[in-house]
């Protein structure tokens, strides 16, 4: 008889084989384009190499065991499961950051990293209790100097230098690396800062409630993948706002000034100069 | 044509010989030239009748034969028949059959149907209490299982038997017969050939893959279609959503995965390459030394919560009490060194936040296992049941078990242990995160932060958004520092000491693991002791 040539009862160990193999496949691919970063932080790569290793172990091993025949059976149906986000993940494109953004990244204006989300979800009262926070934790701990000491060196964050701080007086560059660092530390030592240049680059965003002249040049931050995406950014001022559409990318030059925003002051960036950029490689910033 | 193989085993005065003879004066058996093989010295003795020509009896007992390779293969050259009954007793070990068949040559020249069980209903109880595992294991390979004398029992004896029955095996097929003096029934004879498992197989395995294929396909060409016609067309509001999803479902993937990996390579590890005995020497039988290792294991072995359920399981398995291994499974994601840093690293110049953290997780761990250890499951919580608490029930080791010397060949078990837990757990990992997903597009992020006002309902909030958003421990301190301001250090702490401990994509793995109702009271246990916990403690502390 026919059938009992066919080797069918092995089909499910080499089909778990294949959704192996594609997942690692997948992984490998994200990393090779940079797509990865997209969707989880950096430091996550090393791990989705192991990742990639181990899979491909498994699939190895399970393939030479698709060659041998199996007394229990397995059913393969529950494959159906890992076969949904192996294709969403290779037909579909991670997506622009901006949609993701308008999308779901929730927007906060001031504070650190962390002081964000207010009582009722408006900037405002975001920078608010933003800024009174701060004063809470001056008065126990030097937050900076805790920073500094502790982890700066090891994630890699460059700490805006003390002495470069008072020293030079000149423009601060607000780069993808360190954007985290100025930012907290802008909107906390608004008096610090108050009058220096800054060159920091990011994509327009619009809340409804902004002034006509304001926009926020924002970046999302991420903490660790692409489900905890938030948008931070400097409120900006700048006369021809109206003409900037939203989500293109653009390098601003302007000064630190105290804005106000919703009554309760604010650091905002009275653009000088403004230059349309492409999207930077790495869009996204990192508080850590 | 192949020759085919029956293996009908079972215990003295099972009525494995009585059942032979059923089978072979089936009228459909008739044309077919069948040798019986026994060996076992029965009471009852193979009497071909009534008309079935070419029935060759062998015993093999008596002839000094062993059942191997050479004496198949004799029997194949000598009387090349259509079938081949063996008759084994039920102390022999069932792997040297399967070990048989998966030779080469015999595996050309033969197919092993299935294997019937023969279980005598009275004295079941018997044989289960005293000869464990040689019974369970029959049990466990068995395809078909019968049932004999069972009138002689009550109706609910029966239904006990059976629940231990399917309790070894869930597939098997299980029959009643009656008094076998009486003969079997026609019935049953009929479903002879029935649990072969490669009629069952041809019955559903290339259809199941073809409609896969296809489905496949139309899916794929759809999610295509839809991507350019939406590109297309300029539509994006409509799409936004869609991308949004797949970037947070695929992004939570991506972090998971790789850590869930981590995990069911070091429970394989823990399952190949340690001896039981080190395992329950590091997880000590006396629940004080037990649980001061599961509370402060996760230092040594730093897991996040993604790979900590397959880690319990396989604790489990190799006989680590439950209250302990749950134990273990809840303080782990939270005295892991990396989730330790890192909620420090979140909230600077706050320590304490650190401290309680780890010090809430630890007593709410010790909590739960020792309500545990109180109030003990009456029934076995594991889903697959490994009685025998030493053998892994998975498809690779039955069969070959623990056999495998030599470094490559466990570095190979422990592989398909790996790939075989990450495919049971991470089904319920690619749910949960898609659930998760759907829930962080669906529900505003400030819904939440609207309904806080009461503390013990902020406490509730918190929990309530640590379980649905299913954050990696490593990383949700980061997240929880942005609700610092709006929440008090108390609610705080329930979003850092219960999210790690549950969540929904941890729930649903536990699903995979563990039986229904457990792991129900288990949700319901850790959640009410950690809200109680931190709502009392936390008032006193703080």
């Amino acid at each position: 008889m026919k059938r009992m040539g066919m080797r069918n009862y092995t089909i499910s160990a080499a089909l778990r084989a294949c959704v192996l193999l594609g997942f690692a496949l997948f992984f490998f691919l994200s990393i090779q384009s940079g797509r990865a970063l997209k969707y989880v932080h950096p430091r996550n790569i090393p791990v989705l190499q192991f990742a990639i290793v181990a899979m491909t172990l498994c699939a190895i091993f399970l393939f030479i065991e698709a060659w041998k025949p199996r007394r229990r059976l397995r059913s393969s149906r529950s494959l159906w499961v890992f076969i949904f986000p192996l294709v969403a993940a290779f037909l579909l494109p991670a997506g622009s950051t901006n949609a993701v953004s308008l999308a779901y990244a929730s927007f906060n204006l001031g504070g650190s990293a962390g002081e964000n989300l207010s009582d009722n979800g408006t900037p405002s009262q975001a920078a608010g209790n933003g800024l009174d926070e701060n004063t809470y934790l001056e008065d126990t701990y030097d937050e900076e100097e805790f920073y500094k000491e502790n982890f700066s060196d090891m994630f890699g964050a460059k700490a805006p230098e003390e002495g470069e701080k008072e020293a030079d007086q000149g423009m601060i560059v607000v780069d993808t690396d360190n954007y985290i660092t100025w930012m907290d530390d802008i909107y906390d030592n608004l008096e610090k800062y108050k009058g220096r240049r800054i060159q920091l680059t990011g994509f327009v965003y619009r809340e409804d409630q902004y002034k006509e002249s304001q926009f926020v040049s924002a970046r999302l931050m991420m903490v660790c993948c692409a489900a905890d995406l938030q948008t931070v950014g400097f409120l900006c001022k700048y006369e021809n706002a109206a003409a900037l559409e939203n989500d293109t990318w653009v390098e601003i030059v302007g000064t630190i000034e105290e804005g106000e925003f919703d009554g309760s002051p604010l650091a905002m960036v009275s653009v000088e100069q403004i230059t349309p950029i492409e999207e930077p490689e790495r869009s996204y910033v990192y508080p850590f | 044509m192949k020759t085919r193989v029956n293996v009908i085993t079972g215990f003295l005065g099972a009525g494995k010989t009585a059942y032979i003879n059923a089978v072979l004066q089936d009228e459909k058996r008739k044309n077919e030239k069948i040798v019986v093989v026994q060996f076992e010295e029965g009471e009852a003795a193979v009497c071909p009748e009534k008309g079935v020509q070419s029935v060759i009896l062998l015993h093999g007992l008596k002839e000094n034969k062993t059942l191997d390779a050479a004496f198949l293969q004799a029997l194949y050259m000598e009387h090349t028949p259509d079938r081949i009954l063996i008759e084994l007793n039920g102390l022999q070990d069932l792997e040297i059959i399967f070990q048989l068949f998966e030779q080469r040559y015999i595996r050309k020249n033969f197919l092993l149907e299935n294997i019937i069980c023969l279980v005598d209903a009275v004295s079941f109880m018997v044989f289960q209490n005293n000869l464990g595992e040689v019974f369970q294991k029959q049990l466990a390979y068995a395809d078909h299982i019968v049932l004999n004398k069972g009138t002689a029992l009550q109706t609910e004896a029966l239904l006990q038997i059976e629940k231990a029955i399917k309790g070894q095996n869930k597939k098997a097929k299980i029959f009643h017969v009656g008094v076998w003096k009486d003969g079997f029934s026609e019935n049953l004879v009929q479903e002879f050939q029935e649990a072969s498992f490669y009629g069952r197989a041809l019955g559903m395995k290339p259809s199941t893959v073809v409609s896969a294929a296809f489905l496949l396909f139309v899916f794929g060409y759809l999610v295509f279609s839809v991507v350019r016609g939406i590109n297309l067309q300029g539509m994006e509001i409509d799409f936004i959503g869609f991308e949004a999803f797949q970037m947070v479902f695929i992004s939570i993937l991506m972090q998971a995965f790789p850590f869930m990996l981590i995990g069911v390579f070091l429970s394989a590890l823990m399952q190949v390459f340690l001896s039981n005995e080190t395992i329950i020497k590091c997880f000590p039988k006396k629940y004080g030394l037990g649980f001061v290792t599961a509370m402060f294991g996760g230092l040594l072995l730093p897991v996040c919560e993604c790979a900590i359920v397959p880690m319990v399981s396989g604790l489990v398995k190799k006989g680590v009490s439950l209250p302990v291994a749950i134990t273990f499974m809840l303080s782990a994601p939270i005295i892991n060194p990396i989730v330790i840093f890192s909620t420090l690293y979140a909230f600077p110049g706050h320590p304490e936040i650190t401290m309680y953290r780890v010090y809430f997780g630890l007593v709410i761990a010790l909590a739960v296992g020792l309500v545990l250890a109180v109030f003990p499951e009456k029934n076995e919580a594991m889903l697959e049941n490994t009685v025998l608490g030493t053998s892994c029930d998975c498809l690779y080791c039955s069969g070959y078990g623990e056999k495998e010397q030599g470094f490559c060949k466990k570095f190979r078990l422990m592989c398909l242990h790996a790939a075989e837990e990450f495919f049971s757990a991470g089904k319920y990992l690619v749910l949960g995160a898609a659930l998760t997903s759907l829930f962080q597009l669906v529900i505003p992020n400030d819904i939440f932060l609207r309904l806080w006002n009461k503390e013990g309902l902020s406490l509730v909030v918190m929990m309530a958004t640590a379980f649905f958003f299913s954050l990696c421990s490593t990383s949700d301190a980061f997240i929880a520092r942005s609700f610092w301001n709006s929440f008090s250090t108390s609610s705080i702490l329930g979003f850092l000491v219960f999210g790690p401990m549950m969540d929904i994509k941890n729930v649903l793995m536990l699903f995979g693991v563990f039986r229904k109702e457990f792991v129900l009271k288990l949700v319901v246990l850790i959640t009410f002791i950690a809200f109680i916990m931190l709502y009392f403690m936390t008032s006193l502390l703080l």
